[in-house]
């Protein structure tokens, strides 16, 4: 066979390949609108790659076949047979469609490598050399794939394999995109948040809100890693040295705060910070008003925050406009506020707020001469003028709480914090101190913060999360419009583990994590103070009342926080807190060279540094975790299961101790005066009924003979869910209708909750809890 | 001689307004068939024994948080050598509340009089002409009516425990006109039954009053007291 004809044959069986494919590409479709041109044959065939000679020779011969009406695509098979003929390999780049890409923008764009060379300087800042050769070698590989369409995702990734082909590590850094893996979103949402990814907060639901939070929340967290977070900072999270909280938040929000919500009834409340996009409300004239107020600052200020939202003094402030108002009018507004905090879903991926108040007995000193914003945001008189406003509407706001919602089961929130002062024992305030104890004896869920020891300055307050504030940084004021940036948990039993023993090397690990902790602090010190004021994301906190910002970003707390005291005691000593002296001497060695780092960076920086003893939700089973994977679980000591391990909670004595309560009390109230950043004492209760007038009694005793700074009693309560049936202790079947259905509540390090919706490790925890009952108990 | 079989260090319902420390004698005189304690009582061969200076060195260590040791059982007024347990613990400085049946009148008068007790918690197990179903005790309702007469005049409390089939909401207001006739109606509780390990192993199937019919029984009787309350 001749040359030709052998060459005839295989173009023809090209052409076929061609024509049958020619309906998968979309710019045959397109070209089936568009008239025939001499110039399009030319532009199609250079395109192709084709010289200008042999594109006018094509255009030419096509000329002669076609007539007015004939439409681009019917040409195109005529192109490719005559590119096959005369430059075969621009025939190929032909016959290979034309790369159509699906944008962002939801259209399609004829692909462009210039486009990748721009984006990846404007993306980078790579010199244009470097950008323009990475673009080619991508389309190189492009080409190669053989496709009808991409998307700028998908070019996304294959540019930054490219530079990491290349080690280009930064640029790829900037580069590349961040979110989570489509088998994770289907896991979400077909089976609930049983995956992997947090279950940082026990509040969570199974919502289309939540699962937006966790993806957002997983995103912004990698870009926090990848963009913030110095990779000698963010190896020692990743590891398990320590646990930086919420990195999920640290690229957009700082933690919790204290309100000072007598601004609001001076000056009204702008929800957005600004008043321009949403109703303004005037100062309040009424009690209704104002506590709505009151739960709208929490609201809105949930927004652009991490954690807790605080109200401190929330009767003192109130009180003005409770004058001349019936029991009735009281107890209206105090259940509107309750129900308004536990019935809005909508924080945080559909959380209701972390809400917390802290209420006074009576008035204390600081604020008895402030003047007392009234009605109308009007002055009226001082705090001090007050005092029995003040005391009754605390009165029917635990009625309220004590009676719990329609079905009689209790109200989560807000967290309720108590402050006791020595004056609060005598009898003028016994039906407050009795009310108090009445709502502990029947939910356990009330703080108690203890203003009677010394080391309590005058001003202080707590939240349910324990963050804790006081007088000594800023002196009272300094206690309001402000909260913790961020906090750090310390890994001490991995310190334990790695010092063998020794003395030295503990202290000299320690100090080397602290000291990494402490620029963790100060970078996020840096991204809240940008975020606040160059990026403008924080409008409600920044918002300004007489001239000043409401947030007092320069009073935040930077707080190192630390889990497993006892775990690295027992691991150092040989002993755990509770078992021997040297070990008891040395808890409170390590916790007070902390507090003695916190106070000097305090110095250095003119920041405030603080040590709290965390509460560790996931964070305690994490690091004990990450323990066993490197130290093996031989070496390791830990305080739940196999299955279930577990660091006990910051100084905490071990759950499962079989101390009496004296000697509970006398180990862990030291170290309240050395966590200025916040602690809290559990007691808890067990299965009977305690009465409340013993708790009162206890309270007291705590008080006045401890330096226990903030405690709360721990009732475990089960409710039935067919009836709604309540009854003490975590029961298995319903007392009254016998059904098995019941949801089980109990104390999660500082907040109730269902404990059907706790990690594993927490589940645990709760099982090795020593309770002050017969059974448990065997003297000796 | 006094046995101490068990011993709860901290406690917030064994005695109101108290945080109190409870001990278990192990020794009965009355088969109360609705008793859970019966492994306490009659069957503790096992359980180690606490002795007195246990609990006294525990009192002393503890005395800025337990204010208060409540001796219960079992009955612990059959132990002859309950006052001189009082006496040593008494050096303490702590108060005491004793548990009792009412059986042993002597043993409550020698107590209050020399001042070893502080408080009585009497428990009422049935009307008073119907004691023979908890025990063989003869003439114990006289007994009884004496141990009332004494705490008369004293802190005290008296309850029930209330059990369906045993207490009929009759029977508890025949009770409280009787307890209100004697005068010794300052302080009474009604009493949650709960149906574990009982003495008499029917019981355990018996389904408790709810707490609704509790609070209606109480509403019954609560004319005759001068302070009522439920414990359940």
């Amino acid at each position: 066979m001749a040359n030709g004809m052998r060459n005839g044959m295989k173009i023809s069986k090209l052409v076929n390949e061609f024509q049958a494919s020619e309906k998968n590409r979309l710019n045959y479709w397109i070209s089936t609108f568009e008239k025939y041109s001499h110039q399009k044959v030319i532009k199609l065939c250079r395109d192709a790659g084709a010289s200008t000679e042999i594109c006018q020779v094509i255009a030419e011969d096509i000329d002669g076949v076609v007539n007015n009406d004939t439409s681009m695509s019917e040409v195109r098979s005529l192109i490719f047979a005559l590119l096959a003929r005369h430059d075969p390999k621009s025939a190929t780049r032909f016959r290979a469609p034309e790369l159509y890409v699906r944008t962002s923008k939801e259209k399609f764009e004829v692909f462009d490598k210039s486009k990748i060379t721009k984006s990846l300087v404007k993306e980078t800042g790579m010199d244009l050399a470097v950008a323009d050769s990475i673009a080619l070698e991508t389309v190189q590989f492009i080409e190669t794939l053989n496709l009808s369409y991409i998307n700028t995702h998908l070019i996304r990734e294959i540019i930054c394999v490219k530079l990491l082909e290349h080690g280009l590590e930064e640029a790829r850094k900037r580069y590349t995109r961040l979110g989570i893996p489509v088998y994770d979103i289907e896991q979400m949402i077909g089976k609930g948040i049983s995956t992997d990814i947090k279950r940082e907060n026990a509040n969570l639901q199974h919502t289309p809100e939540t699962i937006n939070w966790i993806i957002s929340g997983e995103t912004l967290e990698q870009y926090a890693m990848l963009r913030l977070v110095p990779s000698h900072l963010a190896d020692p999270h990743i590891s398990g040295d320590y646990h930086i909280h919420i990195l999920s938040n640290m690229a957009t929000r700082p933690n919790c705060v204290q309100h000072y919500t007598p601004l609001f009834f001076k000056h009204g409340l702008k929800v957005d910070g600004t008043g321009r996009h949403t109703s303004v409300a005037g100062a309040p004239r009424h009690l209704a008003v104002a506590i709505q107020h009151c739960a709208k600052v929490l609201l809105a200020s949930q927004t652009q925050m991490a954690g807790g939202q605080s109200i401190d003094c929330f009767n003192v402030w109130l009180a003005p406009f409770v004058r001349g108002l019936s029991d009735d009018e009281i107890r209206q507004a105090a259940q509107e506020f309750i129900y308004e905090l536990n019935q809005s879903y909508v924080a945080r991926g559909g959380q209701v707020v972390f809400s917390n108040v802290n209420f006074e007995l009576g008035i204390p000193k600081w604020l008895k001469d402030v003047p007392a914003v009234g009605p109308k945001g009007e002055i009226s008189g001082a705090y001090g003028d007050y005092e029995e406003e003040a005391r009754k509407f605390l009165r029917e706001y635990i009625k309220l709480k004590i009676k719990g919602d329609s079905t009689k089961k209790q109200h989560m929130f807000p967290n309720d914090a108590f402050k006791v002062r020595p004056e609060h024992f005598s009898d003028t305030y016994n039906d407050e101190m009795s009310l108090i104890h009445q709502f502990i004896a029947k939910f356990g869920t009330p703080y108690i913060a203890n203003g009677v020891p010394e080391w309590q300055t005058e001003q202080f307050n707590y939240m349910g999360c324990r963050t804790r504030l006081d007088s000594a940084f800023a002196g009272p004021w300094g206690t309001q419009r402000t909260g913790n940036d961020i906090y750090i948990t310390l890994n001490l039993p991995r310190i334990g583990l790695e010092a063998k023993g020794n003395d030295d090397k503990f202290f000299e690990i320690l100090r080397s994590r602290m000291q990494k902790m402490t620029e963790v602090l100060l970078m996020k010190h840096k991204i809240t103070d940008d975020t606040l004021h160059r990026d403008k994301l924080l409008p409600f906190l920044t918002q300004k009342f007489d001239g000043e910002e409401y947030y007092q970003f320069k009073n935040t707390t930077k707080t190192y926080g630390y889990a497993g005291l006892t775990e690295a005691a027992k691991i150092h000593t040989g002993s755990h807190l509770h078992e021997s002296k040297s070990s008891e001497e040395f808890g409170l060695k390590v916790i007070q060279f902390m507090r003695d780092y916190a106070n000097k960076m305090t110095k250095e920086h003119g920041l405030r540094f603080s040590v709290i003893a965390s509460p560790a939700e996931t964070c305690a089973a994490r690091l004990a975790k990450l323990d066993i994977s490197r130290f093996g679980s031989k070496n390791v000591i830990q305080s739940g299961t196999k299955d279930a391990p577990y660091y006990t909670n910051s100084h905490m004595v071990k759950m499962d101790a079989n101390i009496p309560f004296a000697e509970k009390i006398r180990l862990e109230a030291p170290y309240h005066p050395l966590t200025n950043g916040g602690h809290i004492m559990h007691i808890w209760l067990g299965e009977n009924s305690p009465n409340a007038e013993s708790l009162q009694e206890l309270t007291k005793k705590i008080c006045t003979k401890s330096n226990i700074g903030f405690f709360a009693y721990t009732r475990d309560y089960s409710v039935c869910n067919p009836c709604s049936n309540f009854q003490y202790g975590l029961q298995n079947t319903c007392g009254n209708c016998n059904s098995d259905d019941l949801s089980r509540y109990s104390r999660i390090t500082g907040y109730y909750q269902r404990v059907e919706g706790w990690n594993p490790s927490k589940k645990q925890e709760l099982k090795d809890r020593y309770r002050y009952t017969a059974d448990t108990c065997k003297c000796e | 001689m006094v046995t101490i079989k068990s011993f709860i260090p901290i406690s917030f319902s064994d005695w109101d307004g108290k945080v109190s420390a409870v001990i278990f004698l192990s020794g009965c005189n009355f088969k109360c068939p609705f008793c859970y304690n019966k492994d306490l009582v009659f069957n503790s061969k096992d359980l180690k024994e606490i002795s007195p200076e246990t609990v006294k060195d525990y009192l002393k260590n503890n005395a800025d948080f337990v204010d208060g040791l409540v001796i219960t059982g079992g009955e612990p007024t059959v132990f002859s050598d309950l006052p001189d347990l009082c006496r040593e613990i008494k050096k303490t400085g702590i108060a005491i509340k004793l548990d009792t049946n009412g059986s042993n009148p002597e043993m409550l008068q020698q107590l209050i009089k020399e001042k070893l007790i502080d408080y009585v918690a009497m428990d009422i197990k049935l009307p008073l002409n119907r004691y023979g179903e908890v025990t063989e005790i003869k003439g114990i309702e006289q007994k009884i009516r004496q141990s009332l007469e004494i705490i008369k005049n004293f802190n005290y409390e008296l309850r029930t425990t209330v059990v369906p089939g045993m207490h009929t909401g009759d029977d508890m207001l025949k009770l409280a006109r009787d307890l209100e006739k004697i005068g010794v109606n300052k302080k009474f509780f009604l009493q949650q039954f709960k149906p574990l390990t009982t003495l008499d192993p029917k019981l355990e199937q018996v389904r408790p009053y709810s707490q609704n019919e509790l609070e209606e029984m109480k509403q019954q009787i609560a004319p005759y007291f001068k302070k009522i309350g439920l414990r359940i």
